[in-house]
């Protein structure tokens, strides 16, 4: 047991340390990697690895390192806030369902089980196309077109990964309640005189603290991978902005022709971002699971 | 003699369940009268905690359903209201601040992730209308009344840091913090061990003496009842069979069931013998038996007695001890009017 616990602890602080490395690189080069990620020159394209580009250039002569520095960002951006939106909307919905009960509980579990059956790519195709040009009427109206069409694209993806992804957290959040609410402390409370609406706010949700953040810290790495896999095929975010998702989608074409006569390995573009994708994904996982350990009384 | 301050009216308590209608609570009639306690006794599932419950609505609805019956509650120099009536508003108004509760489960009536201040300090804060440096001296003076050490650093302490005994100490300052004329006991002390069950009941005791509340103990310990009761309302499958002065039913009972429950009972400096059980089970709620609902257990269930057709009344056996069985010894004796009214207390 002891040494489950600790071996536990190793993979949690690699984990935290790993996370914080990357993001940390990630968002403060920001200012630098925003203004370069697009820089193209003609003269240096498929530059493997070495002194003038850390991590070698793409066939616009674009720098690899900047690309991967900002499309880390980006992924990690919409990943947070994904989880985010998703955490909100499973709380509540999931919550509410499980205090009211009944027939409003049946309902609302019902609408979740609907979506749940719906495959998940094509949810999030309909939401794109439904909420894009909505977004970038909105967002137009503050920035320029072009810069409005660019974040527009993004907040569209991070609300139809976010709003795809609370059924889960929405049937754990659910399941706790429907426990919490049998708890002799609730009926206390009433019996204090405490109305429902304040139990609901200041007894239960409080209650659910704990499973709220461990699921929340889990599901970032899932909208982080749904992100890149959604980039990955083309739907995700638009190119030139880059996401570790596209980055490795344009490293797989460059080995398309791999094993024709005369063809050459430029393995740099696809190996960077995937490593940089399964570290990050495996530190949030590992982050995730000791926090668990960490915060659920049934572990401790 | 003084208005009952809590009077229960043949309250009738049904729950809906998927094998049926449970009637868990069936005609109960109770009397509670300011400064005394009233001990209510009975096995589980007799409609004891129900009874509470109902007093301040708190029974879920759905699948309970206040059937029948009125529960009288008249603060002082008001005309009695049905709580039963009461919309919710109005309850959360009385629950806490007139009429309060502490529960069987220590361990688990405290909110968790709140300090035992803040949860206290939320009841004070609800009811009364002071700021929260006064709330907070009203709270620490709560837990020193409850004979908790240092509270002013004790009101920073989780729930789980600790026990049971000091949980429940903590639940009675609660309780108890905004003053109510009625505590409503739910078999307070089963969960501990049975010196610190000693200590909360001398507690609750003296706190009755000091503020002169009353207080609806519920248990099934007949020591416990013996006492700390003044009146003692013995329940069987939701009915009250026996009531009256802890005295009179003690030296006297008249119901069989008390009788069983006495003889069931070790006692001490008494010759070993085997004790008696009562033969049987408790029936299912679900599905009561005709006529009395205790006559298939009964030893004195004799044919010819309508036991097994109507359920018999409460009657006043003698004066102020009543019991509802057809064949009670005192039946002769007593006035045995049929007890239309409710009973009211033997002394006050």
């Amino acid at each position: 047991m002891q040494k489950v616990r600790r071996s536990n602890w190793k993979t949690g602080s690699l984990g935290w340390m790993t996370l914080v490395v990357i993001v940390g690189a990630c968002v403060v080069t920001l200012p630098w990697s925003l203004d370069r990620y697009d820089v193209q020159d003609y003269e240096q394209v498929f530059q493997s690895p070495g002194q003038l580009y850390w991590l070698g250039s793409d066939e616009l002569g674009r720098s690899l390192g900047w690309r991967c520095l900002l499309g880390g960002a980006i992924s990690m951006g919409i990943g947070l806030a994904a989880a985010g939106i998703s955490v909100g909307l499973g709380v509540v919905w999931g919550a509410t369902a499980g205090y009211l009960g009944g027939r409003v509980d049946a309902v609302m579990m019902r609408i979740v089980d609907i979506l749940y059956g719906l495959p998940y790519i094509l949810l999030v195709v309909l939401l794109n196309l439904a909420l894009t040009p909505a977004f970038t009427r909105l967002i137009g109206m503050v920035f320029s077109e072009d810069t409005a069409r660019h974040v527009a694209g993004l907040v569209t993806l991070l609300v139809a990964i976010g709003g795809v992804s609370w059924l889960t957290l929405a049937r754990v959040i659910r399941g706790q309640v429907l426990s919490l609410r049998e708890q002799p402390f609730l009926e206390a409370a009433r019996a204090c005189g405490i109305g429902p609406v304040r139990t609901f706010w200041f007894h239960l949700l409080p209650n659910l603290v704990g499973p709220t953040i461990v699921y929340g810290t889990l599901s970032v790495p899932g909208a982080v991978l749904a992100e890149s896999f959604l980039s990955f095929l083309g739907i995700g975010v638009q190119p030139p902005l880059p996401s570790w998702g596209n980055l490795a989608a344009q490293g797989t074409a460059q080995l398309a022709n791999l094993g024709l006569p005369g063809t050459v390995v430029r393995w740099w573009l696809l190996l960077w971002p995937c490593v940089l994708l399964g570290a990050t994904l495996m530190a949030l996982n590992f982050f995730g699971d000791r926090l668990r350990d960490k915060l659920d009384p049934k572990t401790r | 003699m003084t208005e009952p301050l809590l009077r229960i009216e043949d309250l009738a308590v049904n729950f809906d369940t998927p094998s049926g209608v449970v009637k868990a609570v069936n005609g109960v009639h109770l009397s509670i009268y300011p400064g005394q306690t009233l001990g209510v006794v009975g096995e589980s599932g007799c409609g004891k905690s129900v009874s509470a419950l109902s007093t301040l609505q708190l029974v879920p609805t759905p699948p309970g359903c206040y059937e029948r019956g009125k529960i009288w509650w008249s603060a002082k120099g008001e005309p009695p209201v049905d709580l039963l009536t009461q919309t919710e508003k109005q309850m959360q108004s009385i629950r806490g601040n007139d009429i309060a509760m502490i529960f069987q489960e220590p361990m688990t009536s405290l909110n968790p992730v709140y300090t035992v201040g803040e949860q206290i300090l939320e009841a004070i804060l609800l009811h009364q209308a002071v700021g929260r440096a006064q709330a907070i001296e009203i709270a620490v003076t709560a837990l020193e009344d409850v004979g908790i050490a240092d509270a002013r650093s004790r009101l920073k302490t989780y729930p789980h840091q600790l026990s049971g005994g000091m949980r429940q100490r903590v639940m009675i300052a609660m309780a108890l913090a905004c003053q109510p004329k009625l505590l409503l006991a739910d078999e307070p002390t089963t969960a501990l061990d049975v010196t610190i069950q000693a200590q909360i009941l001398e507690l609750l005791r003296e706190l009755q003496i000091k503020r002169g509340m009353s207080i609806m103990l519920i248990t099934h310990d007949l020591g416990v009842v013996a006492q700390n009761a003044d009146v003692v309302a013995v329940m069987y499958a939701g009915r009250v069979v026996e009531y009256g002065s802890v005295h009179d039913v003690f030296d006297r009972p008249q119901h069989p069931y008390t009788r069983g429950l006495f003889d069931s009972m070790p006692r001490l400096g008494e010759e070993k013998h085997r004790l008696r059980t009562i033969e049987g089970n408790v029936p299912d709620p679900g599905n009561l038996p005709s006529g009395c609902p205790f006559h298939p257990r009964c030893r004195d269930w004799q044919e010819d007695v309508q036991c097994a057709q109507a359920v018999p009344p409460l009657q006043e056996v003698f004066p102020r001890h009543w019991a509802a069985c057809w064949h009670g010894t005192g039946c002769d004796q007593g006035n045995a009017s049929l007890a239309d009214i409710p009973p009211v207390s033997t002394t006050a």
